[in-house]
């Protein structure tokens, strides 16, 4: 869990090991912590704003508003945290960051922030592009293993020499061999207790 | 010597004239009632939230004093219904504050108030859907 929530000194803790958030992650996290039991019991932290499609796969940024004295505040340590994907603003006299030791923060704040939606070709988002990828990819995969248990089953098998050898339907084309054993390990034609593929 | 007596009909003083005798002299029916203590509430009445999201949080005290919580819980359906609130006012300012963002879709932070009265209050919820948060 990044962010921990004190709702009664108004602070937005980021926790240990995170130094870089979205402000999508925030409102998130926000929203989500309004809604408990503690939560609700106080007034609302923030107000947000943005993601009107403007068309073309661009939308407009999200902007956080910090209400009353609520306040991000990183754990202390010598970096740079950042916060992206958007404006942050609010808080006392309109500091959305409280001070934390040894920590320089990197607030990029833009009049108009947008979102643009990366097209992959195929008309997909990234992400979308890449989920279809994987389902793709296990489609190939199920393909093979379904084609190999039709022929196994489909298809001639024998025994020689201590071997069982499966056919395709074709009777001609091997696809598999296994070496065949007695319950004591030897190889055996006749009192076949086990097999191995080789 | 006097005393003061207090039966169940009746109350008077007992007036010992001389030893061995007694004379009451009744003070008239006395009438026994509860009186309502400052921090009793004046009046029980029912609130109505209609139009609520289901599985929605809720959360109703006083107005004036926000501490003073007088009910909460999450909608199972689109209304609820809860009896016997106490009011300590008349008509009592109630706030209500709805918070959905558990499941989808997510809805913003909603706030309202209502006046308490004798008959009761129905708070209709327009809770308006969050299209930032995910």
């Amino acid at each position: 869990m990044a962010f921990l929530f004190d709702f009664e000194n108004t602070l937005i803790n980021v926790v240990s090991p995170t130094t870089e958030f979205t402000c999508q992650e925030l409102i998130d996290a926000i929203r989500t912590a309004e809604v408990t039991g503690e939560g609700i019991q106080y007034s609302k932290i923030a107000d947000a704003s943005g993601k009107e499609s403007l068309g073309g796969g661009v939308a407009v940024g999200i902007t956080v508003e910090l209400l009353g004295n609520w306040q991000v505040k990183f754990w202390e340590g010598n970096y740079i945290a950042k916060i992206t994907g958007g404006n942050l603003v609010g808080g006392p006299a309109g500091d959305p960051v409280a001070y934390s030791a040894g920590v320089q923060t990197l607030l990029i704040q833009s009049a108009a922030g947008t979102i643009t939606t990366i097209s992959t070709g195929s008309g997909l988002s990234e992400s979308q592009d890449e989920t279809l990828t994987a389902i793709s990819n296990n489609v190939g995969t199920i393909k093979t293993d379904t084609e190999f248990i039709k022929d196994i089953e489909g298809g001639k098998w024998t025994i020689v020499n201590d071997q069982m050898v499966f056919f395709k339907a074709d009777n001609m084309t091997e696809i598999a061999r296994f070496d065949l054993y007695d319950a004591d390990g030897n190889a055996t034609m006749t009192n076949v207790m086990s097999r191995e593929r080789l | 010597m006097s005393q003061l007596f207090i039966g169940n009909t009746g109350a008077g003083i007992i007036i010992d004239p001389s030893p061995g005798s007694a004379k009451l002299m009744p003070f008239g029916t006395i009438s026994y009632g509860k009186v309502r203590q400052p921090t009793d509430p004046f009046f029980y009445a029912n609130i109505e939230l209609q139009n609520i999201i289901t599985g929605t949080r809720y959360w109703i005290a006083q107005a004036s004093d926000l501490s003073n919580v007088l009910a909460s819980g999450t909608a199972s359906g689109t209304t609820v219904n809860l009896s016997s609130i106490p009011a300590y006012a008349n008509p009592m300012l109630i706030e209500v504050r709805l918070r959905s963002a558990s499941g989808e879709p997510k809805y913003k932070p909603y706030k309202t108030y209502g006046y308490l009265v004798k008959s009761g209050v129905t708070v209709y919820c327009a809770q308006v859907l969050d299209t930032v948060a995910n």
